[in-house]
This record gives C-alpha cells, sequence and structure tokens, in this order.
C-alpha cells in the first residue's frame, strides 16, 4: 500500500536515506528501528508526504502524488492517519474538538456523532478529559489524543512516530495495546522507535516484522521476536 | 446574508479553526471602518462633482442673456426692439423673453442687501435668451447685433460657466484618485493582517495539513474572522458616512450654484455599494495573500 522505490532524502549535504525499496502490506504491523539519526521520522514523513524524496519514488496505492498537487497530498493524509513525535494540536481548541478536527477537514461535520466521538475518547481513556484544552494535558494524554484524532476517519494506514516517547511504561503498554488492536482491525501499522520493550510487548501477540535503518538504509527485516531480541 | 459569509468564506467548516488573534482583529475592525467612511465620503463628492459639472455644461448651458445699455430710456427701447427683431429672426434662438426691471431688482436683492436703494440703481435692460448651443452661430449673431443694436452684449455665460466646470471635473477625477487610494490601502492593510496571521501561526497550520486540510480550507479559516472584522468595520463607515451625507445641504431650489452635497436617487445606491465594495476588496486581498503564505509554507 506504500511502497518506496529506490528513495533518497538528504538535509543539505546530510544524506538521511539512500536507497531505500520496501513496501509496507496492507494489514501489517511494522517497526521502524534504528539509532537517534538514523533516519525514523524522515521515513515516516515521506510515508504521508509531509517531505519529497529527493530521489526514487514514494507509491500509495499504488499512484505517486507530486507534492505539488497540495489537494492531492492533502487528500492521501485523510488515508493515513498520524500520530507524530509531537503531537501538535490546535491550542484554542478543547480536546475533544481536536480530536475531531479530522472530520471537520474532511467535510463531514461532527453534529450527531456526540455519541461516537465519545467513546473513541473512552478508548483511549480520555472521556474525562474531552473539555480539556491542549495544555492541560500530559504528554502521555497528548500521545493518546493524537491517537484518536489520527483514527477517527478510519484510515487505511496508521503511522506513529515514538509514541511511548512521553509516557511512563504503564500508558506505554496502553499505547502499544491500542495500536495492536487497531493492527487486529486491519490497519496497516508502521511505528518508529527505537524502544525494544515496544516491540517485545508485540511479540507473540501479533505478526510484526522490524525494519532496521542503518546508514540510510534498511539493513534488516525481521521479526518482532527477533528484533527485540 | 449568513449564507453569502459562508460561501465568501469558505463555509462554516473553516469557523473557529484558525487561533484567534484579537489585537489585529480590532485594528483591521477600525482600519476598514475609517476607510469605508473616507471612501463613502469621495464617492459622494466625486458624484456630487459630476452632477455639478453635468449641469453647468448641460441643456442648463445654452441660456444667454443680452444687455442692453444707452444713454437714455429712449435709446434703449429703440436698441431693445432691434435686437429682438434680430434674436426672433436669429438661427439658433429659441425663444427670448424680456426682462422687467422688477425682475432684475428681485435677482440682485439677494446680493446686495436690503440697505442697497436697487430703485435708484442704472441697471441695463435685459433679455433672455434660450438658444439652441450646435444651431446658433454666435459670431453671425453678434455682427448683426453690432449693425442693428450697439449697445447690445450678448453673453452667453461661457466665461464663467468653463472654468466651474473644469474644476468640478478635476474634482471628480480626484475623488476617483482618492477611491482608488482608499482602496489599494485597505488591500494592503488586509493582506499584511492575514499574511501575518499565516506566518504567526505555522504550527497551526502544520496541525491542520497533518489532518489533511486543503490550503483552500486552511485560506479560509486564517480570512475568515479577518473578513468578519472588516464587514463589521465596512458597515460602521457605512452607516457613519450615509449619516453624515444625511446632515449635508440638499440640491433644492435655493442651491443656485448646485453645490448641494447630499446624494440624491440612484446616487445613494452608488453611496450603497461603497462598503460591499470595500468587502469584496477586502476579501480579495486577503485571500490571496493567505494563499501566497501558504505557498511559503509547502
Amino acid at each position: 500500500m506504500i511502497e518506496f522505490e529506490q528513495v533518497g532524502f538528504s538535509y543539505g549535504a546530510r544524506t538521511v536515506l539512500s536507497d531505500v525499496t520496501l513496501a509496507l502490506e496492507p494489514g501489517s504491523l511494522s517497526f521502524l528501528a534504528g539509532r537517534s539519526g538514523a533516519g525514523k521520522t524522515t521515513f515516516l514523513r515521506l510515508c504521508h508526504l509531509d517531505l519529497a524524496p529527493d530521489r526514487g519514488v514514494v507509491r500509495f496505492w499504488g499512484r505517486s502524488i507530486s507534492p505539488r498537487d497540495r489537494d492531492g497530498v492533502a487528500d492521501l493524509r485523510k488515508a493515513i492517519g498520524v500520530v507524530p513525535q509531537d503531537p501538535g494540536f490546535l491550542e484554542h481548541l478543547t480536546l475533544l474538538e481536536n480530536v475531531a478536527l479530522p472530520l471537520r477537514v474532511a467535510g463531514l461535520g461532527v453534529a450527531g456523532r456526540s455519541e461516537d466521538l465519545r467513546a473513541l475518547l473512552d478508548w483511549v481513556d480520555l472521556a474525562d478529559r474531552a473539555d480539556a484544552f491542549p495544555a492541560e494535558l500530559s504528554g502521555g494524554e497528548r500521545q493518546r489524543a493524537a491517537l484518536a484524532r489520527a483514527v477517527i476517519l478510519s484510515p487505511e494506514a496508521i503511522l506513529a512516530d515514538e509514541p511511548t516517547g512521553a509516557a511512563d511504561r504503564d500508558m506505554a503498554a496502553r499505547l502499544i495495546g491500542l495500536l495492536v488492536e487497531l493492527n487486529r482491525m486491519g490497519k496497516t501499522v508502521l511505528v518508529a522507535t527505537h524502544d525494544p520493550d515496544l516491540m517485545r510487548a508485540v511479540a507473540g501477540r501479533v505478526e510484526a516484522r522490524v525494519l532496521r535503518l542503518e546508514g540510510g538504509r534498511v539493513a534488516a527485516i525481521e521479526p518482532a521476536e527477533a528484533g527485540a531480541a | 446574508m449568513n449564507r453569502f459569509v459562508a460561501l465568501a468564506t469558505g463555509g462554516g467548516e473553516a469557523a473557529g479553526l484558525a487561533p484567534p488573534t484579537p489585537a489585529a482583529g480590532v485594528a483591521v475592525t477600525l482600519l476598514a471602518g475609517i476607510l469605508v467612511f473616507l471612501a463613502a465620503l469621495a464617492a459622494a463628492l466625486g458624484l456630487s462633482a459630476a452632477r455639478v459639472a453635468g449641469e453647468w455644461s448641460g441643456p442648463e448651458a445654452a441660456a444667454a442673456t443680452l444687455f442692453v445699455m444707452a444713454s437714455d430710456e429712449a435709446a434703449v427701447e429703440a436698441q431693445a426692439r432691434a435686437a429682438l427683431d434680430v434674436l426672433r429672426t436669429a438661427p439658433g434662438v429659441l425663444s427670448v423673453r424680456l426682462i422687467e426691471l422688477d425682475e432684475q431688482r428681485a435677482l440682485l436683492a439677494p446680493w446686495l442687501g436690503s440697505e442697497v436703494a436697487l430703485d435708484g440703481l442704472p441697471l441695463p435692460l435685459l433679455i433672455e435668451v434660450e438658444a439652441d448651443r450646435d444651431a446658433l452661430d454666435r459670431t453671425a449673431l453678434e455682427a448683426r447685433l453690432a449693425a442693428g443694436a450697439p449697445g447690445a452684449v450678448f453673453d452667453d455665460h461661457a466665461a464663467w460657466r468653463a472654468p466651474l466646470v473644469a474644476a468640478s471635473r478635476r474634482m471628480g477625477l480626484a475623488s476617483v484618485a482618492i477611491l482608488g487610494a482608499l482602496a489599494a490601502a485597505l488591500a494592503a492593510a488586509l493582506a499584511l493582517a492575514a499574511g501575518a496571521s499565516v506566518a504567526a501561526n505555522g504550527a497551526a497550520v502544520a496541525t491542520l495539513r497533518l489532518v489533511g486540510a486543503r490550503d483552500r480550507l486552511i485560506g479560509a479559516a486564517f480570512a475568515r474572522p479577518l473578513l468578519l472584522r472588516a464587514a463589521a468595520g465596512a458597515a460602521l463607515g457605512g452607516v457613519a458616512a450615509i449619516v453624515l451625507l444625511l446632515l449635508m445641504p440638499a440640491r433644492g431650489a435655493g442651491d443656485t450654484l448646485g453645490l448641494g452635497m447630499r446624494p440624491s436617487g440612484w446616487e445613494w445606491v452608488a453611496i450603497l455599494l461603497v462598503p460591499p465594495a470595500g468587502l469584496a476588496i477586502a476579501w480579495a486581498a486577503g485571500a490571496l495573500a493567505v494563499r501566497r503564505a501558504l505557498r511559503r509554507w509547502s
């Protein structure tokens, strides 16, 4: 569903990714592992065209989208839910309004959906924080809110960048549990992390693989059990 | 109206998406109000000037006056008869009317005041002439008058009308230039405010893009609050201008020079179009500036 063909990307003179070729299969759960600065975030940003590749092609459901096609990029992002490392929110809107933002942006409106929205917040344990503003949320709450926002349009793929970075052990387990749950629903999930505990928590529960980034390339693709070792 | 605003500002989906900017909003309201107020007055001035120029150069300009001066009353009467004969047979003269002395005194009274003894003034004999300017051969008429009535002077009022018409036309052009300058100022102010709003809220733009917002929606989200503020300002400025214009002297019977600035009839429609026109300029400038700012963010 998302295919990289000989993709390269550089920040100025510093090459972060070079000649990356791989495909994320529908319904798969993958971890993107590697040291800090290995290019995990860059890879994820290429996966929803927040960055455009310098070289090669990224295809989405078989077709490439020009970064200059602004509407095309916007529509792609409705089909791919993203949980960024630093989840951006509209600080003047409540948590509920932020989570419902993709519905408004997609022109679907929120009228008559309050029960669905409450259920979604309940799913991420934030039902009692619906009226809080983003500045009042903890790091873990912000990550779960970002996850709820990422899935509200029922996208086919979910990308998460270090989703447990700001969460304690229990919260990290809860978050990874939610991602596994989504994968079991048939969603394609890609999680960038340097935390082997996260892969360990998944191992044995669902079929997952680890894409290990080194030297700007995918150095290894291995099962989660092996990747966590 | 709500439907129009929704269409012009990107619909209800855009409402409230941009972070509020109260200080910029107040400035935009104030600026739009002042500029629309001045624009409405400039439009009224321009319309008034055009009306005056039209009246002074239009059909009424075909009116002329013949003065007959002579040493004694008998000579005046003889010359007046000769002049009337010439006028009645001159091509292009439509009608002639002798202005009685009493009527002359009544015309002079407002200018000279009641303290002047009008009865003692040596007044010329006046003949009002209505002429078709295109058909009238002024040179031939003056030649015939010089032969038959040497004390008669034909005055078609061109000497004093021409500079007044020219001044009115220049005033009309000046008001058009003022309107253009005010429109440019409004466009620049809105463009600046809208561009600054996007630049100051890069994180909000990034969030909206992350969840799949198209640039059109993001643009509407940032332009909408400014447009609504500008609309409020334009409405206030328009109302203030209309109130002021209603207090201006109207064009009436006593307004012999046509200087009444209060609009009338269709002129009110033109004045009422100023606020929506200002709003259209504000919307176009704001939307363009936001689109440019978003392109820079790509």
